[in-house]
């Protein structure tokens, strides 16, 4: 799958991945979003389940 | 081919070499900024103790981690739209003022300049450089905060500093367009105040809800010194910092290599003059800081104070002038760092002293030397005075978000680890490895940290025949005897209840 709008070399400017295609671009960067997201949260439960396990074993 | 067309080809491959030497430039001095945070790296993990050095380093590594593709998603377009943002310059206006529509289209995330682009060989290396600078705030703000901070709290006052309110200092200060440039005439040509300044008192914005490492202070209020676990591992890493922060000033120049170079603000200068400057105000923090304290801590750090002292105006200062402005910065800074412990600040590597106190020093010493220095275009001259609002509007910016953030991750209990985790260190709490197996600094901790990862893990418990047996697990075998008997003594039984 070819997914960059370039087809020939001559006079190509942007040549990433879905770079014709606006919508694919935005869903593409709100994963990314959504991924930092996560993994923020993620490391906020981490912390609390840690934090409990710490003060119920002392 | 007549001579015209010649002379047209000759152009058409000296202009590809020129931006070729442009793009190669930005591209070594990001490197070499990389530099500063292995630097962060070392400095914080042996300004540690060393129940929480890998926790230290984590928190590094994830500032760094985070701050990339966050400035990608709004970092970069809040520098290009947000210089002109004044909401409270003619009543009250959020959004009004900030340039969607022009450059700041360049600076959205899906748009032709932010990816692979044959025809653009410019916005990717300055978006490099620029996010370089904003990992540079996370650094100098997150050894402040070690060994107490929550880790998720620190990535989200990370990426608040690094792609949020710093980059709004740039587009203000740091911008050719910024209003604090047109209007007041304001210059800071390599950083001391959009990055040092907002950085070292966006930290302290922090440090008063995060609250004191436990044992900082005693009863009465004396302060207690809460020394890292590797002096040696600290001092070599402010070196590093020293060396990533050739590439940081580099980069605050824009490279023509057609033309005379331009600092940020289109005013010619060149790298002579930062050199200069950057040598001699690093050695007047070195032997400022020596001169009051003879300790290497504080001289690496007078080192990184001396260069802030002189930043704003690195590329305008006669050398020796530079020198005894890193002198006063190497000398403020135990000072300034006394001066906030006194206050029950507990900032554990002197971040704001270092960056906070020497980045507004080095602003005001533009406006005290260099007054009346011409601009360009719509630039005023240097003052004293938009010097001075521009070190209030820094402070400000640095520290009042921070405060409000501070408070609020604290309101909903996500800013500080408990008590129990930092009496425990975070290491053993937090952390699925250990700094220093062979050590047994906290030897009667490892054994419960190693049960906490366990179970938090899910990870099956070791079983029985994966733990080396002891000699009294070993049973005798029949035809291993020693004149008849068993190799090992018999044990002596149990007496039975007949008995």
């Amino acid at each position: 799958m070819n997914s960059s709008p370039v087809e020939a070399m001559e006079g190509a400017a942007a040549i990433f991945t879905f770079a014709n295609n606006p919508g694919m671009l935005q869903t593409i960067f709100w994963v990314m979003c959504a991924v930092l997201v996560v993994v923020v949260v993620s490391s906020i439960i981490h912390e609390i389940r840690v934090g409990s396990k710490v003060a119920r074993r002392r | 081919m007549n001579e015209e067309a010649v002379q047209a080809a000759i152009d058409a491959a000296l202009a590809g070499h020129t931006t070729i030497n442009l793009e190669i430039y930005y591209w070594w001095c990001t490197a070499l900024m990389i530099a500063i945070h292995a630097g962060f790296l070392a400095y914080e993990m042996g300004a540690s103790r060393s129940k929480n050095a890998l926790a230290s380093g984590v928190k590094n590594i994830l500032a760094f981690a985070f701050m990339i593709p966050t400035f990608f998603a709004f970092g970069w377009f809040i520098y290009l739209s947000f210089y002109n943002w004044q909401p409270f310059a003619e009543g009250f206006s959020l959004l009004g003022s900030i340039d969607v529509a022009g450059d700041g289209q360049g600076g959205v995330p899906w748009s032709a300049g932010m990816g692979p682009n044959l025809q653009d060989q410019a916005t990717g290396v300055f978006w490099a450089a620029f996010t370089l600078f904003a990992c540079t705030t996370a650094s100098i703000y997150s050894g402040a905060v070690i060994e107490r901070i929550k880790l998720s709290a620190f990535i989200i006052t990370a990426v608040f500093l690094g792609s949020v309110v710093w980059i709004i200092g740039a587009a203000w200060g740091w911008h050719p367009a910024g209003w604090m440039v047109v209007e007041w005439g304001y210059r800071d040509v390599a950083a001391a105040g959009v990055v040092h300044t907002i950085a070292g008192f966006f930290a302290l914005g922090i440090l008063i809800p995060l609250g004191p490492r436990i044992g900082k202070y005693n009863a009465d209020g004396s302060a207690n010194d809460l020394r890292g676990h590797n002096m040696p591992l600290t001092v070599v890493g402010l070196m590093l910092i020293i060396l990533g922060f050739f590439g940081f000033l580099g980069a605050c120049l824009i490279y023509d290599p057609a033309a005379q170079w331009v600092n940020i603000y289109g005013i010619p200068s060149n790298l002579s003059a930062f050199v200069f400057n950057t040598l001699m105000g690093m050695a007047g923090g070195i032997i400022g800081a020596y001169f009051l304290t003879r300790d290497p801590f504080w001289m690496m750090s007078g080192a990184l104070g001396g260069i802030f002292s002189v930043a704003a105006g690195l590329d305008l200062f006669y050398p020796p002038l530079a020198f005894l402005l890193g002198f006063v910065g190497g000398c403020l800074i135990p000072i300034a760092a006394k001066a906030i412990e006194k206050m029950g600040i507990d900032d554990a590597v002197g971040a704001v002293a270092v960056h906070g106190v020497c980045g507004v020093w080095g602003i005001l010493a533009v406006g005290i030397f260099c007054a009346g220095y011409p601009g360009v275009g719509d630039i005023p001259a240097i003052s004293f005075i938009g010097q001075l609002k521009g070190a209030v509007v820094m402070m400000l910016l640095g520290f009042v978000p921070a405060l409000v953030l501070g408070y609020l991750l604290r309101m909903f209990g996500l800013l500080r680890v408990r008590n129990e985790v930092e009496l425990l260190g975070l290491d053993p709490a937090e952390i699925p490895s250990i700094g220093y197996p062979e050590f047994a600094v906290w030897a009667e901790e490892v054994e419960p940290a190693r049960g906490l990862q366990r179970s938090y893990r899910d990870d099956p418990p070791p079983r029985r025949d994966d733990v080396p047996p002891r000699r009294d697990d070993i049973p005798p075998r029949r035809d291993d005897t020693t004149r008849g008997r068993p190799a090992y003594p018999e044990r002596p039984q149990p007496p039975t209840r007949r008995q």
